[in-house]
């Protein structure tokens, strides 16, 4: 029983870290620009996500792969609105 | 090589909330950062945090509590932010 409530943990865990970055890139998105977003969380994001990505390519078929490309997804959103605001 | 570039993302989501809790302690804000993208952040820390705990995957502990404590100081501020608000709204 506590194995089974500790795997859904995990799950929540990495339910949780592959979409976080969705509802600030959807907000980036809407408005054009990033707004109080720091530069070094943008670009740590954006290479975390990247490189991480990278990383678990050979192995494609694991949950990972779709965790991390979701994440680069919002990641380079963020990063496109954060560094080329919409005029 | 394969292992360093995974090392590399590892670090860089570690810490990320880093950049972004030093930057909203030095301007007191964080108005910009959206309340779900906090909740999720730390849910993720949290639950993860437990499931490495149980599982003794001790390696991605740090990343996950260095990834938590950061946006602890973010939440912090935003809700400092919050209550602020709320007073200048009354």
């Amino acid at each position: 029983m506590i194995e089974y409530l500790i795997d859904v943990c995990g799950w929540i865990g990495a339910l949780s870290y592959s979409i976080y970055s969705i509802p600030q890139a959807i907000d980036a998105m809407k408005r054009g620009y990033t707004e109080g977003l720091s530069t070094g969380m943008v670009l740590l994001l954006f290479f975390g996500a990247l490189c991480s990505l990278i990383y678990i390519l050979p192995n494609f078929s694991s949950p990972l792969f779709y965790n991390f490309s979701i994440s680069l997804m919002a990641a380079s959103t963020i990063f496109k609105y954060h560094f080329f605001p919409r005029k | 090589m394969q292992e360093l570039i995974g090392l590399i993302g590892s670090l860089c989501f570690a810490f990320s909330s880093w950049p972004q809790a030093y930057y909203s302690w030095r301007t007191k804000s964080a108005k910009g950062i959206k309340w779900s993208f906090i909740f999720l952040w730390l849910s993720g820390s949290f639950f993860s945090t437990i499931y490495a705990l149980y599982y003794q995957k001790y390696m991605l502990l740090p990343n996950y509590l260095c990834g938590g404590a950061g946006t602890l100081i973010v939440l912090y501020i935003r809700l400092k932010e919050y209550k602020r608000e709320r007073e200048a709204e009354r």
